[in-house]
């Protein structure tokens, strides 16, 4: 076990526990949007970063991927941390104002301006991608950053829709709702911040309702290596 | 409604507030529901549970399932109780007692707590105005003191206190319209759900929550035992109850209707009622009695969500 201090509180946690997951002990609330508990943590969006002071240095680190260690002080509240705190919201405001999260992260840290309009709800904060490659494993969502490959261009996100099996994860984690999806007429539709697809769905032989998209049966057919006639039928007529 | 149905609950909460080994029977769908609200619950809430089903289950003395700060309160006053504990917060917040952060209170009840003996108690948390999330799990009777017939028991099904026979059908009225009761206090948020569209349930919980003030959210729960269906069936009657046009899903978010799931052809009634004990002795004009009524409710909602969407339109 290691024992740190959270805003003079004590703690003692596991050897490999983060900084977030101490902070949740104590029930100190720190801010989060692209950390999800039942994935790896990301680490984009610097929305947790707190003051940490190990060695007689102080640092600012983000809560949600940086490990605790032997003594430790932590604060979450410092005027160091929450100026860091308040600079990652401005950043993410002058992106993204019309996303009412975001907004509303504004102001409570006192950061709205009259900023140009980027009609964007995309944070940037590559949920999505990390959840298509370690949750659904088919890698469809790309990051393209910048750099001396990419030009100049702002970040955005590319979606491989030969590798997409429309299972609608990326929707689903989305924390602003940037990426959507709607099931109409037989057809799924996934919206993405920069493109739309459409992709057939299957139709049940027994009751004639739709139920699964034609690439996600075909995936999970191939996946399972279960005979075709399996993907036939919709949940109730199973 | 988006339909994550593979890969999605990977990526959802892992953590179990109501804990494995409670008493529920086989194929319960009730405290399925249950389960997946208090998913949703987050560690900072307070459950109210009203007497019923999943206040029996959940703890048989000297054990207990919660895994939550937990209140039994008898039928008829868990939403004062859920009041009293919403104002001591506020109180104690006012102290700097407590933290800023916010803790939830949930009051839980079953159909009989929340329709029948309950309804007064939860009229006037509501027109309060406290905040407070109030979820009725509806299992269609008072089926741990072994099925007796609530106003929640639709027509036609045979329980012990309105049993068919020769010159009777079962129950013979029709189902209260809670939902619609709720409504009419213009709290901000009523939505109705079912476990068996478990994200559409957890994304109504944490909405719920996350209104300022009260809120209501009425879960369609199948009960195998009380039903006399097959326990390994309860989330498909979920579903035909849902794609029949029995239980509509819909939210009315600050008076405005919206269906969650839009269902292009309702399936027909028999669909639904075929299996289910309490529904055998039906015969076809009855059938066809309850399917006109069922088609007509239906209607009416789609009419109100259809309004509502082209006031917003506008």
């Amino acid at each position: 076990m290691i024992n740190l201090t959270i805003d003079d509180r004590t703690v003692s946690v596991e050897k490999n526990a983060t900084i977030l997951q101490a902070a949740e002990k104590l029930n100190i609330k720190i801010p989060t949007l692209c950390y999800n508990e039942e994935m790896a943590p990301i680490g984009s969006c610097r929305i947790c970063v707190v003051e940490a002071i190990k060695g007689g240095e102080s640092l600012i680190v983000s809560a949600c991927n940086t490990g605790v260690e032997e003594g430790m002080k932590v604060y979450t509240k410092s005027e160091k941390a929450i100026e860091a705190r308040k600079f990652a919201v401005k950043i993410l405001y002058s992106e993204n104002p019309s996303v009412k999260l975001i907004r509303d992260l504004a102001e409570e840290y006192g950061v709205v301006e009259d900023i140009n309009v980027r009609k964007s709800e995309c944070i940037h904060c590559e949920r999505c991608v990390h959840a298509c490659r370690d949750v659904v494993g088919q890698n469809a969502i790309v990051l393209t950053t910048c750099g001396l490959s990419y030009g100049n261009d702002a970040p955005s996100l590319k979606w491989d829709f030969d590798k997409c099996i429309a299972c609608g994860t990326c929707a689903f984690v989305c924390p602003t709702g940037a990426v959507k999806m709607h099931d109409h007429d037989g057809v799924r539709t996934l919206l993405t911040p920069e493109s739309k697809q459409d992709f057939t769905l299957k139709k049940c032989v027994s009751c004639g309702s739709y139920f699964m998209p034609e690439v996600q049966a075909q995936y999970l057919m191939k996946k399972t290596e279960l005979p075709a006639d399996k993907f036939d039928q919709c949940m109730n007529c199973r | 409604m988006e339909n994550y149905n593979v890969f999605a609950s990977r990526v959802v909460s892992k953590n179990e507030p109501l804990a494995p080994g409670h008493r529920a029977c086989t194929g319960c769908g009730e405290v399925l529901a249950l389960r997946l609200c208090a998913k949703a619950f987050g560690k900072n809430t307070i459950v109210v549970n009203a007497t019923g089903c999943m206040e029996i289950i959940a703890s048989q003395a000297p054990y207990n399932s919660w895994r939550l700060p937990w209140i039994h309160t008898l039928f008829e006053n868990a939403s004062a109780t859920a009041s009293g504990i919403e104002a001591a917060i506020k109180v104690l917040a006012r102290k700097n007692r407590v933290p800023e952060s916010e803790i939830n209170v949930v009051a839980i009840g079953g159909d009989g707590s929340t329709v029948d003996i309950g309804i007064q108690s939860l009229s006037g948390a509501l027109e309060r105005g406290h905040n407070f999330t109030y979820i009725c799990f509806d299992n269609e009777a008072y089926m741990n003191t072994g099925i007796q017939r609530s106003s929640a028991t639709p027509f036609g099904a045979s329980t012990t206190t309105s049993p068919a026979g020769k010159k009777s059908i079962g129950q013979s009225t029709w189902k209260k319209d809670m939902p619609a009761i709720m409504a009419a206090h213009n709290i901000p948020y009523v939505a109705t759900a079912c476990p068996s569209y478990p994200f559409d349930l957890m994304n109504k919980v944490e909405k719920a929550l996350a209104t300022k003030g009260p809120a209501y959210i009425h879960v369609f729960s199948v009960c195998p035992t009380g039903w006399r269906s097959a326990g390994n069936l309860s989330v498909r009657y979920g579903r035909l109850a849902v794609e029949t046009g029995v239980f509509p899903l819909y939210e009315i978010e600050n008076g405005v209707y919206k269906m969650s799931v839009e269902v292009p052809e309702l399936k027909p009634l028999t669909a639904y009622t075929k299996g289910q004990g309490r529904f055998k002795h039906l015969k076809e004009d009855n059938l066809a009695k309850i399917e006109a009524r069922v088609h007509e409710e239906y209607e009416k909602l789609l009419e109100k969500c259809n309004l509502s969407a082209v006031e917003e339109g506008k």
